[in-house]
């Protein structure tokens, strides 16, 4: 059985009076219910320019399905960041170096696509979606 | 005040090829911050953990510490966006605005959470 583990580690040194932040979290990626085993994994660069909304899109059908998404936005430029929502509603702003890592879903329609939005100026990123089934496109005939 | 969030992917068994990476990224926080708490979420109502009225770009970390049932993220507007299964973790930034909210689904769970205003 294919088995994905995500782990994040969060520490600070200021952050708490009299004792350090240190938070480790770590979790086996399922399926929609308890099932291991991750189906289709995609990763990939992209440059948005400015003001260009681009998605990371949702095989179709996949109401409350299971996706995880991470996304680095690898900009160096700190006076740049990428807006990203989903499904037409902006949800936060993605600094210059800073990354996301998130069970995408939406359960009211198939069209959840991650969208990303160059701001202030053109933006590179990186990503990795991990999704629990995929379907085939059809084929467009002969 | 800085924050060291990082990001490790591991599987060595899907493909042919093991995929391993770690992410991090140092960030500057602010005020207001909301350091780990626990909270019961029930299948009840919407419970808001970031006020959608307080101004600011937020760090949220949140664990689904139940052993069988998910929970729901969304906006305090009901987009929802992201579903925590059980023992779960997600770690991302949210806008003023925005808001955050968690409903349990099947049954009541304990999230763990924190979140820190971007600086």
């Amino acid at each position: 059985m294919a088995t994905t583990t995500a782990t994040v580690s969060i520490s600070s040194g200021d952050l708490n009076p009299g004792s350090t932040l240190s938070i480790n979290a770590s979790s086996t990626l399922m399926k929609t219910g308890l099932t291991t085993g991750m189906e289709l994994m995609e990763m990939g660069n992209h440059t948005l320019a400015v003001d260009t909304e681009k998605a990371l899109s949702l095989a179709l059908g996949e109401v409350n399905g299971s996706h995880f998404v991470y996304i680095c936005n690898t900009t160096t430029d700190d006076t740049r960041y990428i807006e990203w929502g989903l499904h037409e509603t902006m949800i936060g702003n993605l600094g210059a170096g800073e990354w996301m890592f998130i069970p995408w879903n939406n359960a009211v329609t198939s069209d959840s696509e991650v969208e990303l939005e160059a701001k202030i100026g053109a933006a590179t990123f990186e990503y990795a979606i991990f999704k629990s089934a995929w379907t085939l496109p059809a084929a467009g005939g002969a | 005040m800085a924050l060291v969030p990082t990001l490790t992917i591991k599987d060595s068994t899907t493909f042919s090829d093991e995929i391993s990476f770690s992410v991090t990224h140092s960030l500057t926080t602010g005020t207001p911050s909301q350091g780990l708490t626990k909270a019961t979420i029930t299948t009840a109502d919407n419970q808001e953990l970031v006020d959608n009225g307080v101004s600011g770009v937020f760090y949220f970390y949140a664990k689904n510490h139940d052993a069988n049932n998910f929970v729901i993220l969304q906006t305090t507007a009901s987009e929802q966006y992201a579903r925590l299964s059980p023992g779960e973790f997600c770690f991302f930034p949210i806008n003023d605005g925005n808001g955050l909210e968690a409903r349990a689904d099947t049954a009541s769970i304990i999230l763990e959470y924190a979140y820190w205003a971007k600086g």
